[in-house]
């Protein structure tokens, strides 16, 4: 027995060192995969959506050969900066905040966000409007840094590791709205869960939100910077983008 | 297929890695548990006073926050450590996996650090006297009479530790390993039946610890069957 | 570590500890009391009555936490009928209680357990004698059985006040701002792991530090009459016993 869980130990300590590796050969993209219909789980474990079907065509594009991993939000950047992934694309918006850390290519899509609530409720984006409110975002985005620099302290922000966390709180009525990305909030409107839902503000306009989704990179890596660009600018002009916001949204984002 | 049928599967697919995480930590566990337990009762101070920090630091930190700072912040401090001794050119991946071994060997390690002092310490001391006064070396003494029976004493407190284990493997989902714990959220969250799966996957967690108990009762049957038969 | 951004979050951290104590010290008190009936029940002789008691602790004390409280957390609001009712709008669409239930419930099962064991070791003959003079069951419980458990299973009771004071960091999970959450929003602001993690990691051993020093003064205090006339020089062996690894496994 005891011969044999050394063993064991020994095989595991070389299992750890293998997972040690040199510089990449493939580019590994990381997205939080809880983010229907941009990027989920599907039931047989493989990662899908919007963004991962057009991230695929961004980088036939570009000539890469992407591979995804599934990554908790707030844990991509940390994770770019210490080399565990190598592009970031999860819809994460371009901001100064985040420039400070990372590199970004020119955006691939952009919607606006929202408060949604459930259906007749009118958001009144004014201190006193939303004063003593649950409002629920997920943690890391900017709709956490948008209800922070204006109503800290007037609501009650309440962060979650998911949206999907954030979708069945709001359903289980412990929070009053929600601050998500619009195409989100809709796409979640046609769902069972969300049927009663609407968006109950006006889109939201602030600097605090970015300009568009990119691929997140690290600072220095100008010749991979210049694959991705290159990958972005075409699918935008070939149409391949405005044909994938048809098939998973029923409308074009881009127009 | 029936959404039920679908993510039921997707969660049975899980605990394959809980299944591999528990059999990835419990050899580091042991490990450190022996070195931790070996260095406790050196008699050099300096190996007593790390081993001491060692497990009243972990002991007092909540899984959850070592698991946080391995995976967080695990990456930056070995590169940066392997980086200082020489090894630039390697980098650990650290996948919510690689982190977890890491993060629960070491919280294993520091109970079973413990498990395997109170072990040694009652092997009695008549034993290794009669064994160096037979010429034995301290290492002979230590191989050859101490460590078979610290085996068999430790059994009991190692079973315990194997329980927290397959409980504090759920903990790994929150960094996205997609465990049984994790598959389960992602059913609950795209179905509205977040009950229905929570609850299948704290049945498979129980199948899981009922197994645990069973193989551990057959060991120490096994180990303490030369004691049993006067 | 950048000192500067740990003082901005130390009046956070202090806040989420504060949290952290609420979180340990009610469901361990209620769940202490409700216990002792518990545990009487679990080592009863007849089957049918030690088999619920039995069945509870054995799911509560095998399954992981984290999954007991998304269960209460989000696994409730399957149920719609009960979104409308009292329960949930006071109680349940509350992140703190629904997390103060799931300690509670799970606190319950391992010190169920713990008080099991300690009932079990009073010796046959002690109650034999209570009852011989003319003690009845309740009096025998409260008078004999239920003080000798008490300094039986104090150590154990120890570590599980530790162990359950480590496991309130999950309420982090369901968004409570606990000690570890607060560490957690921090982070996800700055991307700096070490500082709020550390900081955080150090207010816990802070904690149990000081929670461990006061079980201990107890501990000695209920001992009283069992100590030795203590030498000069002589240090009690029993340090080993009050070893949480030793020990029932604690909540996980």
């Amino acid at each position: 027995m005891k011969k044999s869980l050394f063993g064991f130990a020994a095989a595991s300590i070389i299992a750890l060192s293998a997972a040690a590796h040199a510089a990449p050969k493939e580019v590994r993209i990381g997205t939080e995969a809880a983010y229907a219909p941009f990027e989920f789980v599907d039931p047989s474990g493989k990662i899908v959506g919007f963004e991962v079907e057009l991230g695929d065509a961004i980088c036939a594009a570009a000539e890469l050969k992407c591979v995804w991993s599934n990554v908790p939000f707030d844990a991509l950047i940390p994770q770019l900066m210490e080399k565990k992934i190598d592009g970031i694309m999860s819809s994460m918006s371009i901001t100064e905040k985040r420039r400070k850390s990372i590199d970004f290519t020119s955006k691939y899509f952009q919607v606006p966000n929202a408060f949604v609530a459930k259906k007749g409720t009118a958001i009144e984006l004014t201190k006193e409007g939303l004063k003593g409110k649950k409002v629920g975002v997920q943690s890391g985005t900017t709709n956490a840094d948008y209800l922070k620099k204006y109503f800290d302290g007037v609501v009650e922000v309440v962060r979650y590791q998911t949206q999907e966390e954030v979708n069945m709180d709001l359903v289980n009525g412990r929070l009053d709205a929600m601050v998500v990305d619009s195409v989100i909030g809709t796409e979640w409107f046609k769902t069972d869960q969300g049927k009663d839902y609407a968006l109950a503000s006006p889109m939201l306009k602030d600097p605090v939100f970015g300009e568009g989704v990119g691929v997140g990179l690290r600072k220095g890596e100008t010749e991979l910077k210049a694959a991705f660009e290159k990958g972005v600018s075409k699918v935008l002009a070939d149409g391949t983008a405005q044909k994938l916001s048809l098939k998973w949204f029923g409308v074009d984002i881009y127009k | 297929m029936d959404p039920f049928w679908s993510y039921g599967l997707m969660i049975a697919g899980g605990a394959g890695w809980t299944l591999a995480l528990i059999i990835a930590v419990i050899p580091v566990g042991i490990v450190l548990g022996l070195l931790g337990a070996a260095a406790k009762l050196s008699s050099w101070r300096l190996l007593r006073f790390l081993a001491e920090s060692y497990t009243t630091f972990i002991r007092a930190m909540p899984e959850l926050l070592v698991i946080f700072l391995v995976f967080f912040g695990g990456a930056r401090a070995f590169n940066w450590l392997l980086a200082g001794i020489g090894f630039p050119e390697i980098q650990i991946d650290f996948n919510p996996f690689v982190a977890g071994v890491i993060a629960l060997g070491v919280v294993q390690g520091a109970f079973a650090t413990e498990v395997f002092r109170a072990a040694l310490l009652a092997v009695p001391v008549g034993q290794t006297e009669a064994a160096q006064a037979c010429g034995f070396t301290r290492w002979q003494t230590f191989r050859f009479v101490t460590l078979p029976q610290v085996w068999r004493l430790a059994l009991p407190g190692l079973g315990n530790l194997l329980q927290i284990l397959i409980k504090d493997t759920a903990l790994i989902s929150v960094v996205g390993l997609a465990d049984i714990m994790r598959n389960a959220q992602i059913a609950a969250g795209a179905t509205k039946q977040p009950f229905t799966f929570l609850l299948l996957a704290a049945a498979v967690y129980l199948l899981f610890t009922t197994v645990a108990t069973a193989v551990m009762m057959l060991l120490e049957r096994r180990a303490n069957h030369a004691w049993r038969r006067a | 570590m950048d000192f500067e951004l740990i003082a901005e979050a130390w009046p956070d951290l202090l806040k989420g500890a504060g949290l952290t104590l609420q979180l340990l010290i009610l469901p361990l008190a209620v769940a202490t009391i409700l216990s002792v009936p518990l545990a009487i029940a679990r080592s009863s002789s007849r089957f049918w009555v030690r088999i619920g008691p039995a069945a509870y602790t054995f799911v509560f004390r095998g399954t992981p936490l984290l999954v007991q409280i998304f269960l209460i957390y989000y696994g409730i609001g399957q149920f719609e009928s009960l979104r409308d009712g009292f329960l949930w709008h006071n109680i349940l669409s509350n992140a703190y209680w629904c997390a103060m239930i799931a300690f509670t419930l799970n606190n319950l099962a391992y010190i169920t357990e713990l008080m099991r064991g300690g009932i079990q070791t009073v010796p046959q003959g002690e109650v034999e004698a209570a009852r011989a003079y003319g003690m009845s069951a309740f009096q025998t419980y409260r008078l004999v059985i239920l003080p000798r458990m008490w300094r039986t299973i104090l150590p154990a009771y120890s570590n599980e006040v530790v162990f359950s004071l480590k496991a309130t960091s999950l309420a982090s999970v369901v968004t409570v701002l606990d000690l570890t959450g607060q560490a957690k929003v921090y982070y996800s602001q700055y991307y700096e792991p070490y500082d709020f993690f550390i900081a955080a990691g150090f207010l816990y051993l802070v904690m149990v530090f000081v929670i461990t020093r006061i079980l201990k003064v107890i501990e000695w205090l209920l001992g009283a009459d069992r100590r030795p006339v203590k030498h000069r020089g002589e240090t009690p062996a029993a340090a080993d016993v009050a070893d949480p690894a030793t020990g029932p496994a604690g909540p996980a």
